[in-house]
Parts: C-alpha cells; sequence; structure tokens
C-alpha cells in the first residue's frame, strides 16, 4: 500500500470511530433522559422483578391453568389451613437449607404461585429468594392478600390433616 | 477521451460526483437521519424489533436498539450537510449490509414481519413494509447508492467542499501577499 493511501484509510478508520464514538454517546444520552429509554438493572434487581405480586383473583385463575400453589408458612399452620393441593415449604426451613424438602415442584412445567398468611408476611418473598438461590430463573407469582385474601374471595381453603397423612 | 460515448461520460461524471451523485447522497441522507430521529422517539419499541429478527442475543437486542438509531441520525446528518462523507457512506454501508444480511437470514428461514424500516406510521402513513424479497432488493439499490457516495471524489453543495474552496481561496490569496 503506498503511503498516501495507508494515510487516507487511517484517516478514513479514525473519522468512522469519531462517528461510532459520537452515537454511542448520544444513545447513552437518549436512554438516559428518554421515557421510553432502557435503562441499566442491576441482576438482583432484575431477579427481584420477576417476583410478581397477583391478587386472588389472577390466582384463582392460575390454579385452575394448573399452577402449583406454595405454602411458605410453619408446617402446624399449613396443617391447620391451606389452599386444596398446596405444597408446604417453610420459608425460615427453606432459607436455613434443612434437608428433607422436596423441590422437585421446581422442575414441573407449571407456574408457581407462593402465599403466605396476608399482604404484610415476609414468608413469600424469603421464600422466593430461597427458590431463586436454586437458580430457578422464571416467573414466581406471589398472592399478595395471602391465604386470608383468597379466603375472604370465596376460594377453597382446605383444613385439619390431609387424607393419609 | 475524445471519442468516449455520451454514457461513458455520465458515468465517469456521476463517480468522479456531479449532481446526480448529490441528489443520491441528499437523498439517502435524509432518509436515514429520518428513520433515526424516528426511532429515536420510542427505543423500547425499536428493540423489540430488532429482538424479532432472531439474529443478535436477546440480551443485546437493547444495546442495538440504542445505538444503532443514534448511529443513523449521525450518519444521515453528515450525508445531508455533506461533511466526513466517505466515513459516513462507509459506515452506511456497512450498517445497510448488516441489515440486508439480517433479512436475507430471515427470509431464508420463511420468516414475514414487519420490518420496522421507516417507521412511517409516525407521519400517520399506514404503511407497514414486511421482511420479504422485495425488501433484499430495494436494500441492494441503497448498498449500491451508498457505494457510489463512498466512491465519488468531488461532493457538490458539500460542507467539506465549502470549506476546501476557501482553504483554496486563502491559500491562493496568501501566494501573492
Amino acid at each position: 500500500m503506498a503511503p498516501g493511501t495507508k494515510r487516507v484509510t487511517r484517516r478514513l478508520i479514525r473519522e468512522m470511530c469519531v462517528i461510532l464514538a459520537a452515537a454511542g454517546a448520544l444513545g447513552v444520552a437518549m436512554n438516559l433522559s428518554h421515557p421510553r429509554g432502557f435503562v441499566l438493572v442491576s441482576r438482583p434487581d432484575l431477579e427481584a422483578r420477576k417476583n410478581v405480586p397477583i391478587s386472588a383473583a389472577e390466582a384463582g385463575i392460575k390454579r385452575d391453568a394448573g399452577a402449583v400453589f406454595v405454602d411458605a408458612r410453619e408446617k402446624a399452620e399449613f396443617k391447620n389451613a391451606r389452599v386444596p393441593g398446596a405444597i408446604n415449604i417453610p420459608a425460615l426451613d427453606a432459607e436455613a437449607k434443612t434437608p428433607g424438602m422436596d423441590f422437585g415442584f421446581l422442575d414441573r412445567p407449571a407456574e408457581i404461585v407462593i402465599y403466605c398468611d396476608g399482604p404484610s408476611c415476609g414468608a413469600s418473598a424469603l421464600l422466593a429468594e430461597a427458590i431463586r438461590k436454586r437458580g430457578y430463573g422464571r416467573v414466581l407469582y406471589m398472592l399478595e392478600e395471602g391465604l386470608s385474601g383468597w379466603e375472604a374471595k370465596g376460594y377453597p381453603v382446605e383444613r385439619g390433616a390431609r387424607n393419609g397423612k | 477521451m475524445g471519442n468516449e460515448s455520451g454514457i461513458r461520460k455520465a458515468i465517469n461524471s456521476t463517480l468522479y460526483g456531479n449532481r446526480f451523485t448529490v441528489l443520491v447522497r441528499v437523498a439517502l441522507g435524509a432518509m436515514l437521519a429520518f428513520t433515526g430521529a424516528a426511532k429515536m422517539t420510542d427505543p423500547v419499541s425499536f428493540g423489540q424489533i430488532v429482538a424479532r429478527y432472531g439474529i443478535l442475543p436477546s440480551e443485546l437486542a437493547p444495546y442495538a436498539a440504542s445505538f444503532i438509531p443514534p448511529l443513523e441520525l449521525i450518519l444521515g446528518l453528515a450525508l445531508v450537510i455533506g461533511i466526513r462523507v466517505r466515513a459516513a457512506a462507509a459506515l452506511a454501508l456497512l450498517l445497510m449490509g448488516i441489515f440486508t444480511a439480517a433479512v436475507s437470514i430471515n427470509v431464508f428461514r420463511g420468516q414475514s414481519f414487519d420490518c420496522g424500516c421507516f417507521q412511517l406510521h409516525l407521519l400517520g402513513v399506514g404503511l407497514a413494509e414486511k421482511v420479504g424479497p422485495w425488501l433484499i432488493l430495494r436494500n441492494c439499490l441503497f448498498l449500491a447508492g451508498y457505494a457510489l457516495v463512498f466512491r465519488a471524489d468531488r461532493h457538490l453543495l458539500s460542507l467539506e467542499n465549502f470549506i476546501e474552496k476557501v482553504r483554496l481561496n486563502n491559500l491562493e490569496k496568501t501566494k501573492y501577499e
């Protein structure tokens, strides 16, 4: 390549890089100021957004569609009252990684709805975190009103020990 | 040179840079600037269109959607105004080449969806161009246009040309001082 051509090519590449850098800077500025722009979200924040709060009515629809209900409360509370067909994974036990808990439901091709007592109980969020730590990447639905809200809306609640248990 | 045909002369003049080259440069530049600005009004929708092509991993689609519209806008303005024309034409050629390849892959896959090319709905025009062989053909025409602008040695009605004229004038003046 002749020295003149080399110089022209180098200049062309330099100008192209300047344009690309300007486009990158404008893109970042656009996203920072645009109401419909993209924003950088940390991985934990993104994971937290995968925990979707739902109402009792939405949970009812999901139950009809075959969703797995997971009760995050203590064993005694679960024994007393629960959503029919629910699985009991006490949040504190899950967090402490108590042996003997069956997380096989995570592999089922079904949506998961977690619930605890009511809107203020933190067990659902705690269990969701423990499930995430097991590498579960799909959306987890959290019954916002808890079991009390579920029952108040007229959805079925099973009481007492289960048959054969 | 004397026995050159009229067509050959016209081709050479276009390749060197004449009014037709200016027309191509300004038309393609205005088109790029408009599409870039239109896409910048709704980055999320453009991100969805990028993802629909199924070429980039979905994690990269937002980055492409953030980068491509400002690039189109800058390239378009550079071509219309006529500054850094060769660099802008080279990048526009590259961008159009990648886009044409993405369209071709989807045509080969048998896909047909809104290409998201001009965002004409923003002007109230209900024309949605679909990914298909016609789009590849049209892109080839645009590629030829960018290649012509890149190849041209002279750009009439351009800021570059104006600056060069002023510089040469000044040189001419200072020569006799």
